[in-house]
């Protein structure tokens, strides 16, 4: 008999939340690596602005740290995202064969006191797994938040940068290019972020 | 439900069969399981798939005290056969299961560690159970690059794993075969698919020929008794296999 319940699809969804997480952190790291680029074409653009773009160069090269600091910190939340697919696994494993044991009818009652005792130890496990998982998503949601604060700093750096780019003399209109790309970039990082971020308040509630 | 049926009794040796499930899902194909049991102990020959655990231990411990079951003999590394091991352990981590040595680091992908299995050599030999032996008789390429049977000199019974099986309708599916060309039908096709080799197919015939057999235990379909026994090995020695490659390659199909 194949058993398809609720269990089995609250489970699936635990893991499906886990890989939209993932991919949400690899989508910061590429748009991580395009505000870095961005910042280091922006830092080559000033020179030609000579000394009027060097409050422009000022901003990008910061702009710059903060999209380094972004890739650094995704590391860390790819490291967690990977255990914690590792945790939901081994949960899932377990209520499978917690699942299993619950279907044993056990008509002669021989093996009573051995089950219940199988049914202790899986149900210690799947707790002890669950506080593990409960443990790594509030580390991922502080790490997405600290994250989320990097993005409110490159945000008000990437606006610093176009009101520069205005005194850029002859390159202003090739600065300014370049300002409103960074600002797109870091605007497009802290929304994935946020999405993130709902994503694992939704798995607490 | 799966039922919990002796086939042989004497003293405390025993051999049952756990089989039948009218309630599986179809999807799953039906599974005859063995308990041999001597003194104090017990061997579970391919306990089955995960998907039937439940019913092969709510039958087992129906009629028998699943802590006693200290081995299991595994005929090959098939899902249908063995996929069930980590449940198998979970109730008793002190299990450990006998196969070939091929498949040493295959079946860990079902539970178990290095201290779980014990690896059968390739010409087989004797598995101690309770203070008798059992044989083990290799049965390689039958369907299983790496495949055993098992003899019980003292009940003449052999498990003979996916030789012997068969899928007959559920009207014809009955524990013993009593219509051997009848029920051989519901064989042949499996046989002349799933055995891959003609010479495998002598090998076991001339080993299994000359072994004093009153059953012939199959992990599939009905269960072969006395002049049936020697029935079944002449027509699997006069059986085509392989027909997979005869399929695929029209010349030898002509040929055949």
């Amino acid at each position: 008999m194949v058993h398809k319940n609720k269990g089995t699809a609250v489970r699936a969804a635990d893991l499906h939340a886990i890989v939209r997480i993932g991919e949400g952190i690899r989508g910061v790291v590429d748009t991580a690596r395009e505000v870095n680029l961005a910042a280091l074409n922006a830092m080559l653009s000033s020179r030609r602005g000579g000394d009027n773009a060097v409050g422009f160069r000022v901003a990008s090269a910061e702009l710059r740290g903060i999209s380094t600091r972004l890739m650094e910190a995704m590391q860390g939340l790819t490291l967690l995202v990977s255990s914690m697919v590792n945790e939901v696994a081994q949960r899932q494993r377990k209520q499978r064969s917690q699942d299993y044991f619950r279907r044993v009818q056990d008509s002669e009652d021989r093996v009573g006191g051995l089950l219940s005792e199988i049914f202790g130890k899986q149900e210690d496990e799947v707790n002890r797994l669950d506080m593990l998982l409960g443990q790594s998503r509030r580390d991922l949601h502080m790490k997405a938040s600290r994250a989320l604060r990097l993005c409110d700093q490159g945000l008000i750096l990437s606006r610093s940068a176009l009101i520069e780019a205005a005194y850029g003399g002859e390159s202003a209109p090739a600065l300014k290019q370049v300002a409103e790309q960074l600002a797109q970039s870091i605007h497009s990082v802290a929304e994935t972020l946020g999405g993130v971020r709902a994503e694992l308040e939704e798995a607490r509630t | 439900m799966k039922k919990l049926e002796t086939l042989f009794s004497e003293g405390t040796h025993q051999w049952q069969v756990i089989a039948r499930d009218p309630e599986r899902a179809s999807a799953l194909i039906d599974t005859n399981e063995y308990l041999i049991a001597h003194g104090n102990e017990a061997m579970l020959t391919d306990p089955g798939g995960l998907e039937i655990f439940p019913v092969v231990f709510s039958a087992l411990a129906a009629g028998f005290d699943p802590r006693r079951v200290k081995w299991i003999f595994a005929s090959h590394q098939d899902p249908d056969v063995i996929s069930s091991l980590s449940l198998w352990l979970e109730f008793n981590p002190a299990l450990r299961c006998y196969a070939s040595r091929i498949w040493g680091s295959f079946l860990p992908h079902y539970g178990g560690d290095g201290t779980t299995f014990i690896g059968l050599p390739d010409e087989g030999g004797k598995l101690p159970l309770g203070g008798i032996e059992l044989d083990v008789v290799p049965a390689h390429y039958l369907h299983s690059s790496g495949n055993f049977h098992l003899y019980d000199a003292k009940a003449r019974i052999l498990f003979s794993g996916d030789v012997g099986a068969a899928l007959p309708p559920p009207e014809e599916d009955e524990l013993f075969v009593t219509d051997f060309d009848r029920h051989i039908r519901h064989a042949e096709g499996f046989h002349r698919r799933f055995m891959g080799s003609k010479e495998a197919v002598l090998d076991w015939c001339e080993r299994a020929a000359v072994m004093d057999i009153d059953m012939l235990c199959p992990q599939h379909g009905s269960i072969y008794q006395g002049a049936d026994v020697m029935r079944f090995i002449n027509w699997f020695a006069e059986l085509e296999v392989g027909s997979g490659l005869r399929a695929t390659r029209p010349e030898m199909k002509k040929a055949a």
